[in-house]
């Protein structure tokens, strides 16, 4: 065990300098802020389109922008109130919508920086480095709007939101499904994404210090 | 890598096309031949990963099946945490710390924490346990790598544990949320990746025993 053992703690130094210097850059305020803008504003629109029924807008928050706000309010609502404004003769029309907070931190921040030491780390071209991040980033990404829909879709049919009225069996479906996408399972997604895009026969036994590989 | 592959194939396939006109009616076949090489070409390519992952993959489902069910929750959570809890209080009192364990919680007058599903560390070592039970070795290759291995998690669990009740009572809880998922729970999870490779290494290493 003695030969992996100075490049496994050679490793974990490079992993750790890597990762922390890129959590503490992702914690400065302007770039939290980018980030999360870059995450929430096509995340905004894929959201809308995939649950119709009601008006969905994000919004980052916190010191540096650890925070995805997440407002609603139902069409349905806001087309009755729109009426009601129209007939009483009101300029503007009163709508109450509602809020959920969600750590884009924990949703994929981290695991975006977790992904991309992984990769930056393996022993692979630059060629298959970027295709590895770009094709890793892209399904981890699709991976956390599964999530977020699914967020939003519980709590839309909770019965004091009532916006979707989804089949109950469905519904305890998704809700399994999202009590399983835990920040473990995320870690774990990563890592096979990790090993899927980048390893491959030749390096996976270069990897495991096999002789001629 | 593989996109190459499949372009060059086709441009192979087409230039021989070019030679032999009397062939034209075989395009749609040298199309769907080369798609079937590339496939068959990047599948060999990760034949050995492929076959790795889904073995790891089998097992995670099954631990997971375990770990996100109402027995493990109701009959197994609450004694491994407070377990957890009382050697993460034993380490604090060694440190100095004055702390307390009450059930799955470690408390002083000024802070506390309480360790739930997720920050036991058995996710991580279920990593570890996937890859060793999946990888080729001998018996007591594996047992040994699974009694020094899930040793280490869960020592460093509670060193963990104790760390982040440190982080906690010291600093803001901005610093502790960071501590808490990066610093805690994606380092934990790299440290049994990181074991999992040096004891695959050293299987490897180890010559095979003559039959």
């Amino acid at each position: 065990m003695k030969t992996l053992i100075p490049a496994a703690l050679k490793y974990f130094t490079l992993f750790i300098l890597l990762y922390g210097t890129l959590t503490a850059i992702s914690l400065i305020p302007k770039v939290g802020e980018t980030c999360n803008r870059i995450y929430r504003q096509p995340t905004a629109t894929i959201l809308s389109k995939m649950l119709p029924k009601a008006y969905i807008q994000m919004k980052g928050e916190g010191d540096y922008f650890e925070t995805l706000r997440i407002e609603f309010a139902s069409k349905a609502v806001v087309k009755e109130q729109m009426a009601i404004a129209k007939k009483t003769g009101q300029p503007m029309a009163n709508i109450t919508g509602t809020n959920n907070l969600v750590n884009f931190q924990n949703l994929f921040l981290s695991y975006f920086l977790f992904y991309v030491v992984l990769v930056l780390l393996s022993p692979i071209n630059w060629k298959h480095k970027t295709v590895s991040l770009l094709v890793g980033t892209a399904l981890f990404y699709i991976y956390t709007v599964f999530k977020l829909y699914l967020i939003l879709l519980i709590f839309f049919n909770q019965p004091d939101i009532a916006i979707e009225q989804t089949n109950a069996t469905t519904l305890q479906i998704y809700k399994n499904i999202r009590f399983c996408m835990t920040m473990g399972t995320s870690g774990l997604l990563v890592l096979l994404l990790w090993a899927l895009l980048v390893l491959k026969k030749n390096n996976w036994m270069g990897l495991l210090g096999k002789q001629g590989a | 890598m593989v996109c190459y592959c499949a372009f060059s194939n086709t441009v192979l396939m087409s230039e021989k096309k070019q030679k032999q006109p009397a062939k034209k009616q075989d395009a749609p076949k040298v199309s769907s031949w080369s798609l079937r090489q590339t496939v068959q070409s990047a599948l060999k390519d990760k034949h050995p990963v492929l076959k790795f992952l889904l073995g790891f993959m089998g097992c995670m489902a099954i631990f997971y099946l375990m770990y996100f069910s109402s027995f493990y929750q109701n009959q197994l959570e609450y004694p491994i945490t407070q377990a957890q809890a009382n050697l993460g209080n034993g380490l604090l009192h060694l440190m100095g710390y004055d702390t307390k364990a009450v059930g799955a919680a470690i408390g002083s007058n000024d802070f506390s924490i309480d360790i739930k599903n997720g920050c036991d560390g058995l996710e991580a070592i279920a990593i570890l346990v996937s890859g060793i039970l999946i990888f080729p070795a001998t018996k007591r290759q594996k047992v040994k790598g699974l009694l020094w291995g899930i040793g280490t998690l869960l020592l460093l669990n509670i060193v963990r544990i104790a760390g982040l009740f440190v982080v906690g009572l010291n600093f803001s809880k901005q610093v502790f949320d960071i501590m808490h998922v990066q610093g805690g729970f994606i380092v934990f999870t790299i440290i049994s990746v990181l074991i999992l490779f040096t004891w695959m290494n050293w299987v490897i290493q180890t010559p095979k025993p003559q039959a």
